[in-house]
């Protein structure tokens, strides 16, 4: 068939040439039946070409060929439906005695290749192939992207998890000299755990495809509370007198004289008004704390939303353009297989 | 001279003196033949190439659990399917090339082009492959087909192809000619007609099963199996060993383990493991070849080998270590 161009598998199966056979001629051997993987080459070698013939090679050497092309002939329809209804035929190319038997061949590539409705039917074919490995990569993505939300939002609330507890044992330690540098020291925690998950956040997306670098608004932490606290302060004021009162009086009647429990009374009012302004203090930076990771934890699970949707939607609008200009109809010839 | 001491000879020997059903039970465990598991994707004539080896006697299984040494059979070439069979057998492999007699056009000769093959698939897969025509191994030939090879050796019929041997006109019958071509293909029926010409009837078959390369199939699988014959030698004087401490016939029992017989049959079970991978043994039996020999064996004792050939290498050298201080002259 000298009109036609003829080419091995490799050739079609190298993305740089975009070459689409017109035909696919699938050579295998009457040796033993075909293979699960020679039906998956087949139809990788098929996939934007309709016209395909099936040929049992060498059977002039084996007395069985007959029955390992019915065989190739189920095999080829179980692994692969869409070709079961190939045309398979016999064939003797390089007998080890007398002539080539190749007029099968021949015959059933030519009445594929004279068939008017050729160009449309493979045509038809490359854009089902199109179509499909179109959807085969959306649902790829969609697991991919469904994958990544599962592991930024785990990793996001793991670290909020972590930054709480950490900072909760600060706010156990802090008295009422040290208190502002540890809310120093938490707010800058804070904002470290913030950048670190944003830096994964960012490292994940970019491993998912190119997106312009997202700025996000910067976010602090809230404020603690004010100090005020008046009423509470003059409350413990009146409750420490009056213990610092009962415990002069004890002293003085044990001394025996008045003015001993004068400074034991004065002390322990004392002590016992600021023992229990430092644990109100502690108490009110804990809740801080909840609060502060809380709103933490909600900033990174909404950059994470955030960038999963700008990601997808660049994604779906690239696949979308990818779509519209289908694969360019090169020359077509036929290809032999295996 | 070669030393060939079957442990299970050995404790027949033993039995035949004063009988305990233990030992006999350990001998005839060592005398059962290697179960082979016969393997291959469909089409390969895995099932011929299993009744070609037990009608030879191999002691073919089904279930892969319960096989020492396992044949993958191959045909043409080895396809991916193929490939997966080959990979993480748990068990020494032996590949069998099989329909070595349709394997292409060669100059040579189609068994010349099986050689070539098997070589460079053995050299690809590091395992042994061996070409098979196990169709031509136990081939059974009526009258009425000897009747036919005579008919065709006086009318020769068209060889071209299976087709054309069926379909051309000759005096023997299409069925008879469908029957042989089933029986023998062509290079086998190509051999029969030849024989036939030579010699008498009967040795059709002899010849085939000499095309057929069963007999060099069943010496790789003895080198294949040569590990787990070795295994099962080491097995059965594990056993034996417990059963010494018995009282009774136990003093007796440790005494020939202890001696030179044993060492002897440990040596011949580990001699055969080591030339099965092809390293060579010395056989000369002067008091310097057994000195040489437990010499270089001892060094191999204890070299960067696996478990089993360093063992096997300790056994050379202690049965050497033994013939040389006149155990046994052989």
């Amino acid at each position: 068939m000298p009109r036609f161009r003829f080419v091995e598998s490799h050739e079609i199966a190298d993305s740089t040439t975009s070459f689409v056979p017109s035909a696919l001629v699938l050579v295998v051997s009457a040796t033993a039946p075909i293979g699960v993987v020679d039906c998956a080459a087949a139809l990788t070698w098929a996939a934007h070409t309709d016209a395909v013939i099936g040929v049992v090679n060498k059977i002039d050497d084996h007395r069985a060929w007959r029955q390992v092309l019915a065989a190739d002939r189920a095999l080829l329809a179980a692994h692969a439906p869409r070709l079961a209804g190939v045309a398979w035929v016999g064939a003797a190319a390089a007998p080890r005695l007398g002539t080539a038997q190749l007029d099968a061949v021949v015959a059933a590539l030519d009445r594929e290749l004279s068939d008017p409705d050729l160009a449309r039917r493979n045509d038809a074919r490359a854009r089902q192939s199109v179509a499909a490995a179109v959807r085969a990569e959306q649902a790829q993505w969609r697991h991919r992207l469904h994958r990544e939300r599962l592991d930024l939002t785990s990793a996001a609330r793991r670290a909020g998890t972590d930054l709480r507890a950490e900072l909760q044992v600060e706010a156990r330690t802090a008295t009422s000299r040290t208190r502002s540098a540890v809310v120093a020291r938490m707010r800058r925690r804070w904002a470290e755990v913030l950048d670190q998950i944003d830096d994964e956040i960012a490292g994940r997306i970019a491993a998912l495809g190119d997106l312009p670098p997202a700025s996000a608004p910067a976010v602090r932490p809230p404020d603690p509370p004010p100090r005020s606290r008046r009423l509470e302060t003059q409350l413990m004021v009146v409750l420490g007198a009056g213990f610092g009162v009962g415990v002069a009086l004890m002293v003085a009647r044990l001394a025996g004289m008045p003015i001993a429990g004068l400074v034991p009374g004065v002390a322990v009012a004392a002590w016992v008004v600021r023992a229990r302004a430092v644990l109100h203090d502690r108490a009110v930076l804990d809740r801080w704390v909840v609060d502060a990771v809380e709103l933490l934890r909600i900033e990174l699970l909404d950059r994470v939303s955030t960038r999963l949707l700008e990601v997808d939607a660049a994604h779906t609008a690239l696949m979308h353009r990818a779509g519209l200009d289908t694969r360019p109809a090169g020359p077509r010839s036929t290809v032999t297989g295996r | 001279m070669r030393v060939t001491i079957q442990l299970a000879d050995v404790l027949a020997d033993f039995v035949g003196a004063e009988s305990n059903s233990d030992v006999t039970a350990v001998e005839r465990r060592l005398r059962a033949p290697v179960r082979v598991a016969v393997r291959g994707r469909r089409g390969v004539g895995r099932a011929t190439v299993a009744a070609a080896l037990s009608g030879c006697g191999v002691a073919v299984t089904d279930r892969d659990s319960d096989a020492e040494v396992r044949v993958v059979v191959i045909a043409e070439t080895v396809t991916a399917d193929d490939r997966a069979l080959l990979t993480g057998a748990p068990v020494p492999t032996l590949v069998v090339l099989n329909k070595a007699d349709l394997g292409g056009p060669s100059p040579a000769g189609p068994l010349a082009e099986a050689d070539e093959t098997a070589a460079w698939w053995g050299a690809a897969l590091g395992l042994p492959v061996v070409p098979l025509i196990a169709l031509l191994a136990s081939v059974e030939l009526s009258g009425e087909h000897l009747t036919a090879l005579r008919a065709l050796v006086a009318a020769p019929a068209d060889l071209a192809s299976v087709d054309a041997f069926v379909g051309c006109t000759h005096p023997v019958p299409a069925p008879v000619r469908r029957d042989l071509i089933d029986r023998l293909d062509r290079v086998g029926l190509a051999h029969a007609i030849l024989a036939m010409t030579q010699g008498p009837a009967d040795g059709v078959t002899a010849r085939l099963r000499a095309v057929s390369r069963i007999d060099a199939v069943l010496a790789a699988l003895a080198d294949v199996a040569a590990p787990a014959r070795y295994a099962r030698v080491r097995a059965a004087l594990r056993t034996l060993r417990v059963l010494a401490t018995r009282t009774g016939t136990g003093e007796r029992l440790a005494a020939l383990l202890d001696g030179d017989e044993v060492a002897l049959a440990v040596m011949t079970a580990a001699v055969d493991v080591v030339e099965a991978r092809g390293a060579p043994v010395d056989h000369g039996s002067e008091a310097d070849a057994h000195s040489r020999r437990a010499a270089l064996w001892q060094a191999r004792a204890g070299a960067p080998l696996d478990v089993l050939h360093r063992r096997c290498a300790a056994d050379i050298a202690r049965g050497s270590l033994r013939l040389l201080g006149g155990g046994r002259r052989a």
